[in-house]
Formats: C-alpha cells, structure tokens, sequence
C-alpha cells in the first residue's frame, strides 16, 4: 500500500496543534485498529475535554474523489452520534480551503494553514441543515437482524454472477437465476470475444508486471447492468405483484436515485442492489450504512423497508475462504451491522423458487 | 484482557479511577485471581458512576458507614448527657470508645471499607444510575444508556458474587472461563456510562450552535 506522505505530514501538523494545547486539552489519537469497538470510530483524533469532538485529516483529491469520500464523512458522523449523541461535532482539517468540491456532512471544515485557538472552532460550527436532517429522521426504526439460523438456512448457498453466466451452469425452469443465466450467458461469452483495447501508456509497464486482465463483469457497461435490475424487478412484479418506480431526490447534497417497488397494499419498499465480495462489503460497508440513513431522512420515512441485495461476481478465492476469521464466507458479522443501520439484507439465491428477497417483500406487504 | 481503548479513553476523558480500577483488575486478571478481578471490576463500575455523577452536580453523599454509626449515636449521647446531666449517661461514651477502636481496627485492615459508601442505603447504584438518566437532556444518550439499565443489575449481581461467600458453606470462586463473558459486560456498561457523559460534555459545550 502507498505511504499516504502529505496525509501523514498534516496529521502531525494537527497533532502538534493539539499537543500545544494541554493540559487545558485532553485528546486520544485514534489509531487504525481492527477490533470491532474501533471500527465505528475510526477517526483520526478524539477531543475529550474541554470541548469533546471527532477531528479528521483529509487531502481532498479531485471532483470524484470527493464524491466517494463524502459518503464514508456521513458514516463517521453518524457513528459518532450514534456513540456520543447528535451534537458530537465532527471537524475536518484540510491542507488549504480551496479544493474542486465542498465537504458535506461534517460540522466544520478547517484550514491547516490557519489553524484557530481551539475555543474559537466553537463559534465557527454551523451544523447544515441537510446533515441536521439526516441526523433527526435518519434512524433506523425497524432493525431486523439475521439469526445464525437464518443464516445457515438463506446464506449457504449463494450464485455469483459469473455462476450464473456460465455456459456450463444448469438452472430449474422458472427461477430467477434461469431467467439471469439466459441473458447473462451470451453477454459474456460477447465480452470474452472482445478484444481489450491497449490503453495509451500501458506499453511503457514494465513486463515483468502487466496490466492484469479485466474479468468479464468488470466490462459490463451500464445498460447491460440496468438489464440485470429490471429482470429482477420482473421478477417481483411476477411473484408479489406491484410495480417498480425509479425515483430521483434532487435536494440531498449527494445524488440519491432509488429504485422503489410500489407493492398491490400501496407499500413503498426501496430495493437497492450492490456487487460486492465479502472483502469488498467490510469497505463499502460504510457508503451502504450512510445510503440508509440519506434514504429514510430524504424519502420522509415513507419506505416500509429498505432491502439491499447482496450479490458476488465470483466465487471466493479458496486461499481467501482458507482465513474464515476475515474473509470467511459471507461474515454474519457484516450483515447484521448493515442491518443495524435498517436494511434487510437478501443474498443471490435465485436458484431457489423463493429467493430470500421475495419472501422478504411478501412478509413486508402482508405485515 | 481489558480494552486499552477503554482505559486510554477514560484517562484522557478525566475518569483516572475508573482507568486506575481497570488497571488494577487487569493486574488481577493476568494473576489469575478471578474473583478479585470481580470486585475490582465492581468497584470500576461504581467509580464511574460516581465520577459521571460528581460531573453532572449529582450529590453523592458517600460516607464511611463505620463512622456514620457511631458519629450518629455520640450526637443522641450528646444530646442525652445535655437533658438528663448524669453521670450514667456520661459512662455510656467509653462502650462508643470500644465501637471507635474496633472501627480504626477494621478501616485499618480493609481498604473497601475505606471508600465508603452511600449515605443513604436505599439508593445505591441503581439509584445514582436513575439520577444519570435524568439529568440527561439528548434523546439519544437517553435511550443508548437507558438500554443498560438491567446490565447494571446484572454486573452489580456478578460483583457481589465475587465479594460475598457462599452462604451454604462450600467455596465460592469466579473460574477463568467465565472471565469473557464478565469482562465484556462490564466494560459495555462502562464504555456506555462514559460516551453518554462526554457526549452530553459536548451537547452542553455546543448548545447554542446546534
């Protein structure tokens, strides 16, 4: 992993800041840890008296950059208020104040070129009223967390994408992943024909390490990922009834588009769908928790649940599924923390006749 | 083992008995004597509770027992001695003499009794608890610290398994395996008592930008 320098350089220069300020200050520098207490904390410094608050360090990087790392903000911030209360501030430290994008969802950003005696942040703190929002009618209301029976029973065994576009794969008539096989099929066998464009500069790696290959569902493009949803919305229609409303919440600071299944009762029922391994789930675990909170605090709490579809490309490494404390199959762990944050999480076993997904939409429809 | 997070925190935080008790049960922990870790995790317990209390302007009213008792009975002898004038009244002042000796005996040779306790008996930690919970103005530090209100009771029963022995004769000691189990309860509630109060230290800090 690349040593982050100028991250480094400027977490010092706010050490520094802090350390010239005891004993009147009492801090604690929260290193990256991995227990389980730690993981919802993980910010850089933690003010403890006089004035308690959470301190970040960041080196904005461009316009996209920041759209990713907005997101993660949210989730501290919420973390933070879930351990310490709503008005536990979180203050952002930054090199310089010009930067391609604001910082939202944080309570103060600061320049480390001009750092204020630190009983001046007070009166700089205006808390926005989006991040207000978020904070007053983004939590969760109904937590359901996946039993260890539950998991032995809907999570053993899950189809990854490239399972269910493989030509070998057989599936029963009238399943989903029947359904997803006959369109998945010939779109990869398309991609694998295709040859990799070459990449201006990719001669000039050095040959001893080549650019590795794509796999096939890093080729997809977006239509043909959008296909994958509305066979899956079709799919619901078919089984549970109902209709699939694509909406677009233009007020939030971040883009939210969600796709909403309208059940016959007239419930609202959000259904968002992420590609993720296990390795890669522990780190958009953040971007999910915060997705839940920006859909309950923009919708006005008008879903009667949040499901998120939990799908893998491929199946597991088996050096990987060797180290069941970290990348073990699919960690009940994981779920049940995106669960805290109020989704219900449904895997790809769609070679069920009821996927777990559906169950959970009929449970809603009939609660 | 203890979480280091805790005790740093809690140091930082301004609770230096409650990180002291935790080092200290830590040091038992590490000499296998389990049931000593028990009490001393008991009296982590109480010191955080005392030290949220002290910030929150809850009286405490913490007095040594011992001494209470017998300050008590020299203010009634004292005012018996007034009314009645006898020496027989004045005589009664040597057996309190003897109560007074057995007292600096006992505080002498046991350091629990040194920290005294409550004044009043019938509130206790349960009674300080429900005077933390009221003098909380954020909803949520509320609810997260309202949602341990039968783990108190729970670690406070485990404590007094560790302190007292078994009343039907055979021996009473806390085993190793359940050690885990007693740990992460007691430093669920301690961790809980100690955010809720620096969060309502930052509620109040920012009242009037929020």
């Amino acid at each position: 992993m690349p040593i982050n320098r100028p991250g480094i350089e400027l977490e010092k220069t706010v050490y520094e800041w802090l350390k010239n300020q005891q004993p009147s200050l009492s801090f604690v520098q929260c290193r990256r840890v991995t227990t389980k207490e730690q993981e919802s904390l993980e910010v850089d410094f933690l003010v403890l008296s006089p004035m308690p608050m959470a301190i970040e360090v960041y080196i904005p990087g461009n316009h996209s950059a920041m759209m990713l790392k907005e997101k993660r903000f949210l989730y501290k911030r919420i973390a933070l208020a879930e351990r310490f209360g709503n008005a536990f501030p979180l203050i952002v430290v930054v090199p310089s104040l010009e930067y391609p994008r604001p910082i939202p969802y944080v309570d103060l950003v600061i320049s480390a070129e001009h750092l204020p005696a630190f009983d001046q942040i007070k009166a700089q703190i205006r808390r926005s009223d989006e991040l207000k929002r978020i904070l007053l009618e983004g939590a969760p209301i109904d937590i359901h967390l996946t039993t260890n029976e539950s998991f032995e029973e809907n999570w053993s065994r899950i189809i990854t994408l490239t399972e269910l576009a493989s030509s070998d794969a057989q599936f029963q008539e009238q399943t989903l992943a029947a359904k997803l096989h006959a369109y998945l099929q010939p779109v990869k066998e398309r991609i694998e024909r295709t040859p990799i464009p070459v990449r201006e500069g990719a001669s000039l790696r050095s040959p001893n390490r080549p650019m590795p290959r794509p796999k096939w569902f890093q080729r997809i493009n977006r239509s043909e990922s959008l296909q994958v949803d509305r066979i899956i919305f079709d799919f619901i229609k078919e089984k549970c009834g109902g209709r699939i409303e694509k909406k677009r919440y233009r007020d939030s600071f971040t883009p939210l588009e969600w796709n909403i299944w309208h059940s016959p009762s007239g419930k609202q029922v959000l259904i968002h769908r992420r590609m993720a391994s296990v390795i890669s789930l522990r780190h958009k675990l953040k971007e999910i928790v915060a997705d839940a909170w920006l859909a309950r605090a923009f919708s006005k709490n008008k879903f009667s649940a949040q499901v998120l579809l939990v799908g893998e490309h491929e199946p597991l490494d088996e050096n990987l599924v060797a180290m069941p404390n970290e990348f073990g199959p699919m960690k009940i762990q994981y779920l049940n923390d995106l669960e805290a944050s109020g989704w219900r999480v449904a895997p790809f076993d769609f070679d069920k006749a009821e996927p777990l997904l559906i169950k959970i939409l009929k449970e809603v429809q009939n609660d | 083992m203890i979480d280091q997070h805790l005790i740093e925190f809690a140091d930082s935080a301004g609770y230096s008995a409650v990180s002291e008790e935790l080092r200290r049960a830590e040091h038992l922990i590490q000499n296998s004597l389990f049931t000593e870790a028990t009490m001393r995790l008991g009296r982590a317990t109480e010191a955080s509770l005392y030290a949220v209390s002290r910030e929150f302007g809850i009286n405490l009213q913490i007095r040594i027992p011992e001494l209470s008792k017998i300050q008590n009975k020299i203010s009634q002898l004292e005012a018996a001695i007034l009314k009645k004038k006898t020496t027989a009244e004045v005589k009664k002042l040597s057996i309190l003499s003897k109560e007074l000796s057995e007292a600096i005996a006992e505080l002498m040779e046991n350091e629990d009794l040194r920290s005294g306790a409550e004044q009043d008996g019938s509130r206790g930690n349960d009674g300080i608890f429900k005077e933390i919970m009221a003098s909380l103005d954020g909803e949520s530090s509320k609810k997260r610290l309202g949602s341990k209100v039968e783990l108190l009771r729970k670690i406070m029963d485990q404590r007094n398994n560790g302190a007292h022995a078994c009343p039907f004769g055979s021996i009473r000691e806390i085993e190793a395996q359940s050690m885990p189990s007693l740990l992460e309860d007691f430093q669920d509630f301690i961790r809980t008592l100690l955010d809720t109060s620096v969060g309502e230290r930052a509620r109040r800090a920012f009242l009037e930008t929020t």
